[in-house]
């Protein structure tokens, strides 16, 4: 006999009481933040009497706050006795978190280490079979004309919320903009209204000096044609067609390119595949192999020689190495920075700080829709740059009322 | 899902499914105490044996390969259509006003203008839900289900108030001339004596290389089969998914409307009541067991022809299996192709995978 309703909720909340994993048992899964729908998650598997707990990228999609309350929980779910097994691209939280280490590499486990006994560099060396910078190499920016304008901009969500409330900010030829900030305050509606998927409801958009318009929805296609090029956020839901073959998501957004008549030209497009294979070493090396089929930072790499090699005035760029493993980060920071060097207007949205610090030449931290603050990277306090990602930070940023 | 090789996915599962469905139906024909082999045999005969018999096979294959592409290339955007049938009912009033208008004319005036004309009012009549999705986010299944309807209902009132002569009894419009209709392929070649096939015929065999071309080796193609597979990623790559849903549910009419040709222009030669007779139906199970692409559809459409004409002889020689038996047995077809049609999907892709394995392996 399953237990009944009432004596699940009680059980629930009895778990969720002794393990720090507060949710209304009642709650719709919709309505819940992402942070706590994994605590759902975790408490299922508690309430099953799991005794073992695997997770996946369990950060991937978790503000830093949460990132830290589920490693509370873990620690405590380790003292009582429970094995975990963490699966994770991120050194920093091995090095956290675990007791011991296994490293693997293309489907075959290298070492197992004990974590006290290890760094994050040697780390990174076993998982890519060769040494690896985990700091990004730049030389200064060197900033020219103004190639993205953005100004008073209001973009509203799929529900009519405005999301980014009155944003202005400028980007320069051979400079990358970062804009920090906890996810879900407005980066991801900014990045699309630029990019001409959301209608923006106030504001003006000039690139290289022309007013950009981008209402309907075939906006994207006239932001491409005025040189902007976007790699979103979201990869498989946005980035790419999945069940496409490789050739065919290397000319998405550029089709109209192929071919003079109303025909598609097969064989430039798969010779443009070939190209881009070969210059961002995409594995394996089948144009013709599902897209679905490749590894996340392959997938990445398919959307930015797509993006980067038509040769774009401005790149706005969402989340580059989300899902990414090591050896695959250090290489698309290093095409974003020759991108600069190449004199584009680069806008880097992540919400990997760390990334931002390292790859932007200016920040912008984003809350609530308002950009509230600009630092240099060079000197930027990460505490100072944390109070105002949460937006407890009164005394810099604009006041807005 | 499971992953199967290509060539078992497109021939080898559908095959299966189709003997399948064959078996239960010969089981059926076994409990009603007939020999399912000679009823295949008779099937066949019927299908294929004698000319008028292989032309009727044509001419229902015509119907269906319409209707099946109608369906496949609203599926290849991601929209279900439903409505083949509605769009081939007010197809044919597009078809019989241009051929009564210019009633006398030669055919090979008419038969394009018929096309043009025909084509217009089944894109209009499917355009109309798919403004309804783009615009309002009324689901193209509900509405072209409920646009069947409104045809059959003005269709008919049309037909029985409007179009009927004075002093006719039956519910039909007026006569084309024979100069006018569309020649059936039997003033050509004696083969087809006594049956309807039609110029419609190459009609539709051009239809089936023009989508292959136009999904697979167009921008528009490769525009439709974005939206079908990712819409937000065609929002991303400047495909406009409002606009697109409108002009493939336009297209989709058109191509429903051709069964209009076949039969108001063709083999009729007026308008009559229900003409479309629940091919635009048909289409539904042709699209989905073809798997949505031109080869597959044409193949499908050509088995429903032979269930249709075969059926008919069997049911003509074999006093035990009434009609309604040959409707069981293309429904089994439909339910084995179409609703249950990846049902042996799994147990395949296990089979086939564990053959693989000695060679696969290291």
């Amino acid at each position: 006999m399953p237990p009944t309703l009432s004596k699940a909720r009680t059980q629930l909340k009895a778990l969720a009481r002794d393990y720090g994993l507060e949710v209304d048992p009642d709650a719709i899964i919709e309505n819940l933040s992402v942070g706590q729908q994994q605590r759902v998650e975790i408490l299922k598997a508690l309430y099953r009497g799991a005794e073992t707990l695997i997770l996946d990228e369990p950060t991937g999609v978790l503000t830093p706050d949460e990132a830290d309350h589920l490693f509370r929980i873990l620690g405590k779910l380790r003292d009582e006795g429970k094995t975990i097994i963490l699966i994770t691209h991120k050194l920093r939280e091995i090095m956290a978190i675990t007791d011991e280490v296994s490293v693997m590499r293309q489907g075959a486990m290298v070492k197992t280490l004990t974590t006290k006994d290890t760094s994050p560099g040697a780390l990174a060396e076993l998982m890519v079979g060769r040494r690896v910078l985990l700091r990004v190499e730049k030389g200064p920016a060197s900033p020219g004309k103004v190639l993205l304008d953005v100004e008073n901009l209001v973009v509203t969500d799929d529900f009519k919320v405005p999301r980014v409330k009155g944003v202005s900010f400028q980007v320069r030829a051979g400079e990358i903009v970062g804009i920090a900030g906890v996810a879900g305050n407005g980066q991801s509606e900014l990045l699309e209204s630029i990019a001409g998927m959301r209608d923006q409801l106030l504001g003006t958009i000039r690139l290289n000096g022309e007013v950009l318009s981008l209402e309907g929805d075939d906006g994207a296609a006239r932001a491409r044609a005025a040189g902007l090029a976007h790699v979103p956020e979201d990869r498989l839901r946005m980035g790419l067609v999945t069940t496409f073959s490789e050739w065919e998501n290397s000319i998405l957004g550029y089709q109209h390119s192929y071919g003079t008549g109303p025909g598609l030209d097969i064989a430039m497009a798969r010779a443009t595949a070939e190209e881009y294979i070969k210059k961002f070493d995409i594995r394996p090396p089948n144009l013709d192999l599902k897209t679905a089929n490749f590894s996340g930072g392959n997938q990445q790499k398919i959307v930015l020689a797509r993006e980067m090699e038509r040769n774009p005035d401005v790149l706005i760029v969402g989340q580059p190495t989300r899902g990414v493993d090591i050896g695959a980060i250090e290489f698309i920071h290093n095409q974003i920075i020759k991108m600069r060097d190449a004199g584009k207007a680069i806008l880097l949205v992540s919400v990997e700080l760390d990334e931002i610090r390292s790859l932007a030449d200016r920040i912008l931290v984003i809350f609530d829709g308002h950009i509230v603050g600009e630092a240099d990277p060079a000197t930027a306090d990460e505490t100072e740059l944390g109070l105002l990602m949460t937006g407890s930070h009164a005394s810099s940023g604009k006041e807005t009322n | 899902m499971t992953a199967l090789p290509r060539w078992a996915d497109v021939v080898l599962l559908p095959l299966l499914n189709v003997v399948l469905a064959f078996i239960v139906g010969g089981l059926i024909v076994l409990a009603v105490g007939q020999n399912p082999l000679q009823a295949v045999g008779i099937m066949l005969y019927g299908a294929f044996g004698y000319g008028s018999g292989f032309g009727y096979t044509l001419y229902y294959t015509t119907d269906f390969i319409f209707a099946g592409l109608a369906v496949s290339l609203a599926y290849h955007a991601g929209l279900f259509n439903i409505g083949p049938e509605g769009q081939a009912y007010v197809g044919g009033l597009g078809v019989i006003l241009i051929g009564l208008a210019l009633n006398g004319t030669h055919w090979a005036i008419v038969f394009p203008l018929m096309i043009i004309c025909g084509g217009a009012f089944g894109a209009l009549w499917a355009f109309v839900p798919g403004y309804l999705q783009a615009k309002r986010g009324s689901h193209v299944v509900i509405t072209t289900i409920l646009f069947n309807f409104i045809a059959a209902s003005m269709m008919g009132f049309l037909i029985s108030r409007v179009l009927k002569p004075e002093g006719v009894n039956s519910d039909e419009s007026a006569p084309l001339e024979a100069i006018t209709r569309v020649p059936q392929l039997r003033t050509f070649i004696e083969l087809f004596k006594n049956s309807p096939v039609n110029l419609t015929f190459f009609l539709a065999i051009a239809a089936l290389v023009f989508i292959y071309w136009l999904i697979w080796r167009t921008k528009f193609g490769y525009a439709v089969r974005a939206l079908g597979k990712n819409p937000v990623a065609a929002n991303y790559a400047g495909i406009s998914n409002q606009k697109m849903i409108m002009i493939v549910m336009a297209m989709s009419g058109v191509l429903a409307a051709m069964v209009a040709v076949n039969n108001v222009g063709g083999v009729q030669g007026r308008l009559i009541l229900n003409f479309v007779n629940g091919a635009g139906f048909v289409g539904i199970a042709v699209a989905f067991m073809g798997r949505g692409h031109p080869v597959g559809v044409g193949l499908s459409a050509l088995l429903f022809g032979i269930l249709y004409q075969g059926g008919q002889e069997l049911a003509f020689q074999m006093p035990g299996i009434t009609r309604e038996m040959i409707v069981t047995i293309q429904a089994l077809v439909i339910l084995f192709t179409g609703a249950m049609g990846d049902m042996l999907r799994a147990p395949l892709a296990r089979l086939l995978v564990r053959s693989d394995a000695p060679t696969g392996a290291k």
